[in-house]
């Protein structure tokens, strides 16, 4: 999953993207305003974390602007402005969340992950396929009732595949949505992984659950299929 | 909590009470005083007719008096003196008549008690010289029948108590009613002046103490005609006597004058009677007159009651309503104040029915709403800036220790955290201490610590401190100063002043700029001057560019720490050693601060 961090103090930028990087996102990070403009616009995040008083252009413009052109992505906004017309003010200028500084980690990490489920029409933090069960909340999967444990990179790719499953998902999507700007792989990297996952989910089962796509993708098997 | 309406209505209802019972009470004196002098006059005319009317009523009484005594003396004869040898003398018809003609003696008149009496009166003629001798008179007698006895208006008049008569001829007879007995008609003192014809004379007269009669006086001239004359035929009517015969013998042709005086008089209480009527009718006007006027005045203290209570009830109604009419913009600015909230700091008033008594007050209200709310904003602003200043690097801090602690580090790991994390609490320490030092400042607790300072020597040491800042940015810095510039002053406070200033020079100036310091000295005046080659401030920005929190750049810098104090404090320290701080600038070609601090 790969998430914009905007937000101009740096220390906190430092701590935060490696809080989120070891919850096993993808994080890229924006220090101003159309910085944050610019990177919104040229990627698909699954969520923006956004702080309102920013360098250069402000938060709440920016999610107005971003609204009114049709960027659909979840924002949680992350400010220091904590009274209830601030958060009146924030969400009704189209934020999806709202959490003011100082914050506990773990509560920024749980908004997150709820919007990031939001983001794929997703309600229920267990995501059962068949007998797999991939609990979003404590990012622990079971196969038939057996505990499976996956790196934070393959959890974030089953996690991918559990989200889009049934639907054919592409290398570059997966690529895009795992890796963050300063990721110098390519999108091959994506099969390594997905071997990797193979062999820890479908090794030892009967039926597999990750299926390529040749020329497509690969897909996480649905109910139906 | 008294109100204006009641104080109002209460103030000037008493007012109205005061003015109504004061033209009340002149009115009612007034018209008592008119109609008092109309009483008076009243009184007055009443008393003058009832005065008239007993005048004529006395007048006519006296007349009476006068009409009853001569008719009482038209009844009297004198007894003549019989002589032996001699006829008695016989009364002649024609005496008595002719003493009504006035030529002859006679008089007498009287009454006694109610029953009335003639009684005759015969004279006695003595004879006088060559005269034939007339019998001497003895006394008078009246004749007591009246000749109007049947007439009871008429004769109750007559006079019978009071009565006197003297006859002169030839000698002196009197007659005297019964009850004049020891008393004098005529008075003690009073001479009856001598033989002259005397008019009806009026006059009262006290018998004895306490009883005071009406008394007549007059006096008949008689002319006394010898009886040998032939005598006019006739009698006095009533005249039951029998006439004596020989009655005509005749008088000597000479005769002679004499005087009758009559005295007659009506007893007390003569006019009373005659007189109560009017009297009674005097006081019934006179009581009439009383009871109109009690009469009048009540009803004038009536109306006068009735009209002020209408006035008052009127007025009460109608000056509820006006004290109301009269409250109103008040109680719609009242209104308008209490929709006033934190919220909401406009004054929702329609000014263009402003009365102008509540115009200064609602302009007043509106500017200080106005400051109020600028005051507000600042305050809410300040404290949102505040709280993001504080709260981000508190959030810094947290996340930091949260994420490292997550999961076991490596030692360098650790040290790394540790430093991002005093780095943090450094921030937070100089804001803290910024925020302080301002409230120092507002509160006025932070003292100077008054010494001589060289501001030049100050200077090189600011400039050494920022000095590697500067080349860091590639900037010259560079330090104008002429010899010693001494003050009294606080050297903290003044290193502050100067820091500040060329933090900010160096952190707004464009790469390869220039900063400058100057220190020089007018005239008392000790000048500080900071030039920059930067961006320069924009001309709306300068004057806020002193607030709290005020940032040229509406965008946060994303390097250090810039609160938007500095200049804040800046201004507050000069300001704290009373001097004056002003800027400079041209957009794209750089600002210049310039200190002015006294130098005594």
């Amino acid at each position: 999953m790969r998430v914009l961090l905007v937000e101009d103090h740096k220390p906190l930028v430092r701590a935060l993207r490696q809080g989120l990087e070891e919850e096993g996102l993808a994080v890229d990070v924006a220090l101003d305003g159309e910085e944050a403009d610019f990177k919104a616009r040229s990627a698909q995040y699954d969520a923006i974390v956004l702080d309102i008083m920013l360098p250069k252009k402000d938060g709440l413009t920016l999610l107005k602007e971003w609204r009114q052109e049709g960027i659909k992505t979840h924002v949680l906004m992350l400010t220091a402005r904590g009274t209830l017309e601030d958060k009146v003010r924030g969400l009704d200028s189209g934020a999806d969340d709202y959490l003011t500084k100082p914050f506990a980690l773990e509560e920024l990490l749980a908004r997150l992950r709820a919007l990031i489920r939001r983001g794929h029409e997703v309600k229920d933090p267990v995501l059962r396929v068949h007998d797999l069960e991939i609990d979003t909340a404590t990012r622990t999967v079971k196969r038939g009732g057996q505990a499976i444990h996956l790196t934070p990179r393959e959890y974030a790719l089953l996690q991918f595949l559990a989200f889009h499953r049934g639907r054919v998902v592409s290398r570059t999507m997966i690529w895009e949505h795992l890796y963050d700007e300063h990721d110098e792989s390519t999108s091959n990297v994506v099969d390594v992984y997905i071997r990797y996952l193979r062999n820890k989910i479908d090794k030892g089962f009967e039926s597999p659950l990750i299926l390529t796509r040749w020329g497509e993708g690969y897909l996480l098997r649905g109910d139906d299929t | 909590m008294r109100s204006i309406r009641l104080s109002l209505l209460v103030y000037f209802l008493g007012l109205l009470a005061l003015a109504l019972g004061a033209v009340s009470f002149l009115v009612y004196r007034s018209s008592k005083e008119t109609l008092a002098e109309k009483n008076v006059a009243t009184r007055k005319l009443i008393e003058r007719q009832y005065e008239d009317l007993r005048a004529k009523e006395r007048a006519r009484l006296d007349e009476a008096l006068l009409a009853d005594a001569r008719r009482l003396v038209d009844h009297a004869h004198i007894q003549p003196d019989p002589r032996p040898g001699q006829p008695p003398f016989e009364q002649p018809q024609a005496w008595r008549r002719s003493s009504a003609l006035g030529t002859a003696t006679l008089v007498g008149l009287i009454s006694a008690g109610d029953t009335p009496t003639a009684a005759w009166a015969y004279v006695g003629l003595n004879q006088l010289g060559g005269l034939p001798r007339f019998p001497s008179a003895t006394e008078i007698k009246l004749d007591e029948s009246d000749p109007h006895a049947d007439d009871p208006a008429d004769h109750r008049r007559l006079v019978t108590d009071y009565l006197e008569i003297q006859c002169g001829f030839p000698m002196l007879v009197t007659y005297r009613s019964p009850s004049l007995d020891g008393l004098w008609l005529s008075g003690i003192q009073e001479t009856i002046p001598p033989k002259e014809y005397l008019g009806p004379e009026y006059r009262d007269v006290e018998l004895h103490p306490g009883v005071t009669v009406r008394r007549v006086l007059f006096r008949y001239a008689l002319q006394v005609a010898p009886p040998s004359g032939p005598l006019p035929p006739g009698g006095a009517p009533g005249d039951t006597r029998p006439r004596s015969a020989g009655g005509d013998r005749p008088f000597s042709r000479a005769g002679f004058r004499t005087w009758c005086t009559v005295l007659a008089a009506y007893g007390p209480g003569w006019s009373e009677d005659a007189i109560a009527p009017f009297r009674a009718q005097r006081d019934e006007d006179l009581a009439n007159l009383e009871q109109r006027t009690i009469d009048s005045l009540t009803e004038l203290r009536n109306r006068l009651l009735g009209v002020s209570l209408a006035t008052f009830a009127a007025v009460v109604i109608g000056g509820y309503f006006l004290v109301c009419l009269g409250l109103l913009p008040l109680r719609r600015l009242g209104d308008a104040v209490s929709k006033v909230s934190e919220r909401d700091f406009r004054l929702q008033f329609n000014e263009s029915r402003l009365p102008s008594e509540l115009a200064p007050i609602v302009n007043h209200l509106q500017r200080t709403l106005d400051e109020l709310r600028r005051a507000f904003e600042r305050e809410k602003q300040a404290s949102a800036d505040i709280s993001h200043e504080l709260r981000t690097p508190v959030a810094a801090l947290l996340t930091t220790l949260e994420v490292a602690l997550r999961k076991p580090r490596k030692p360098d790991e650790y040290r790394e955290v540790l430093a991002e994390c005093r780095e943090s609490g450094q921030q937070i320490s100089q804001l803290v201490e910024r925020l302080l030092t301002l409230a120092r400042i507002d509160a006025g607790v932070d003292r100077l610590r008054v010494e001589t300072v060289d501001v030049s020597a100050l200077a090189e040491q600011c400039t050494a401190l920022v000095r590697p800042l500067a080349e860091a940015r590639g900037l010259t810095l560079r330090l104008h100063r002429e010899g010693e510039a001494c003050l009294q002053g606080d050297p903290g406070k003044l290193r502050e002043v100067l820091t500040n200033l060329l933090h900010n020079a160096i952190e707004y100036n464009r790469p390869d700029g220039r900063v400058d310091l100057t220190v020089a000295r007018h005239n008392g005046t000790l000048c500080v001057e900071v030039r920059d080659t930067g961006v320069g401030i924009a001309a709306e920005a300068r004057a806020h560019i002193f607030e709290r929190f005020y940032r040229a750049d509406p965008s946060r810098h994303a390097e250090g720490l810039h609160a938007g104090l500095g200049l804040a404090i800046v201004k507050g320290y000069v300001d704290l050693m009373g001097g004056s701080i002003a800027v400079e600038s041209a957009e794209g070609q750089g600002s210049t601060f310039r200190v002015e601090l006294p130098a005594n």
